[in-house]
């Protein structure tokens, strides 16, 4: 038997979590249990807490009383710690004996990434411009009007950055499903055509342009793409006015499927796109953090399937949405017949 | 008789306030973003800051809206 190496104070409470271990990694999105110290936003208290740690938070309203960690075990405090997913090393791309790259998931855990190639590929996988890493396929949508009509293109709907590699492409340029880091090579996953995009205006000098979506479509042929979200259903209607506190919803290549909380609206953020440049977005929707780098692109809409937004950027604490009404009006697509 | 001050600075709606506090974003380094939420049922100005210099620098309350200073890291694209 191993010895235990803690702090004689500290031995009550590894007895708990010894002894309740195996209940809480059983419960949804618990993937590891540890000692701990409270943590409060940034901070951490000296408070002795047993932690519980998650793949990702979820409200609270949206959890039965089963699966919701107590706040207090065999009279020890506990602490619910977001700490994404664990992986040994990464999921990547294998060469096989041909020398074919072939995507095989090298990871032992399952995995919440959605990198798999997909025909027709719903909302909330791998997607991307030839040139970049990946991000996440939004939805289908076609041209804005005439409506009724028959439309006579159809597109993926995905950010300029996805899509448009931050504007450095060039109309007609392939774009990949899954994207290039999840295996997607060229001609075999080009699965679109980038078609339009809104640029994306840098600050330059003293100069800060303003910004409201970072948003593009790539024509698509139309049984490559399925318009329904993977787990996030199909869009109904939109919901552009999201309110503090809304609950919402997306899938995305990295994150997969995540709830959040909007925490602020009307927002205007400086965002970081590596390289030294820098742009304002303003009139942006705010959430808790539920995404992750290359999800990106992901559509994010109500629990009614009302379409909210597209998820572009975010930080550890917070995601950042552009409002659909925008997103449509500027691409003149629509993503909804309502 | 007057009217009363607090009534005065609310005459203000909240997206003009948000629109005045926006100009923090260029005048006070460390701010990286500005946005309506709300502080016990009520709108408020949540003002986003990297560094702790610039949560001194913002004023707790502005055209008689709560001035919510949120520490963040960087707010980057996510690919």
């Amino acid at each position: 038997m191993i010895e235990q190496t803690l702090a004689k104070e500290l031995l009550p409470m590894a007895a708990v979590q010894e002894k309740n271990e195996e209940k809480l990694l059983d419960m949804p999105n618990v993937v590891g249990v540890a000692l701990g110290t409270r943590e409060k936003g940034e901070k951490e208290s000296e408070e002795p807490v047993l932690s519980v740690l998650v793949s990702h938070k979820v409200v609270s309203e949206l959890l039965t009383e089963d699966d919701l960690v107590p706040a207090k075990i065999d009279d020890c405090a506990t602490d619910v710690v977001e700490i994404g997913e664990i992986f040994a090393g990464d999921a990547g791309l294998v060469e096989t004996e041909d020398g074919e790259d072939d995507d095989i998931d090298i990871q032992a855990a399952t995995s919440s990434r959605l990198t798999r190639r997909m025909r027709p590929a719903p909302g909330g996988f791998s997607v991307g411009h030839y040139k970049i890493t990946a991000g996440t396929l939004g939805t289908g949508c076609y041209d804005l009007s005439p409506f009724p009509s028959v439309p006579p293109k159809y597109y993926i709907l995905s950010n300029n950055h996805v899509l448009a590699n931050s504007n450095n492409a060039r109309i007609g340029d392939p774009i990949l499903q899954p994207g290039r880091v999840d295996g997607g090579r060229r001609p075999r996953d080009v699965i679109a055509w980038l078609s339009r995009f809104v640029p994306i205006r840098f600050h330059s000098g003293s100069s800060r342009p303003t910004n409201y979506v970072d948003a593009a479509i790539a024509e698509v042929n139309l049984q490559d793409v399925d318009r329904q979200i993977y787990w996030g259903g199909t869009i109904k209607r939109l919901y552009a006015a999201p309110k503090v506190n809304d609950i919402v919803q997306k899938t995305g290549r990295t994150t997969g499927f995540t709830t959040g909380k909007v925490t602020n609206i009307n927002g205007t953020v400086n965002v970081n796109y590596g390289g030294g440049r820098v742009a304002t977005f303003r009139r942006q929707i705010m959430t808790t953090n539920m995404s992750a780098g290359d999800d990106s692109g992901s559509l994010v809409a109500n629990l009614d399937e009302g379409a909210v937004g597209l998820l572009f950027a975010g930080s550890a604490r917070r995601t950042i949405v552009n409002n659909i009404l925008y997103v449509q009006a500027l691409l003149r697509v629509r993503v909804t017949e309502k | 008789m007057g009217t009363p001050w607090t009534k005065i600075q609310r005459m203000t709606d909240i997206d003009e306030a948000l629109r005045q506090a926006e100009a923090w974003l260029h005048e006070i380094e460390g701010v990286e973003g500005v946005a309506q939420g709300d502080s016990d049922g009520a709108a408020c100005i949540t003002v986003f800051v990297t560094i702790d210099e610039a949560a001194e620098k913002i004023p707790a309350t502005f055209h008689g809206y709560k001035v919510v200073v949120e520490r963040t890291d960087e707010f980057t694209a996510q690919v």
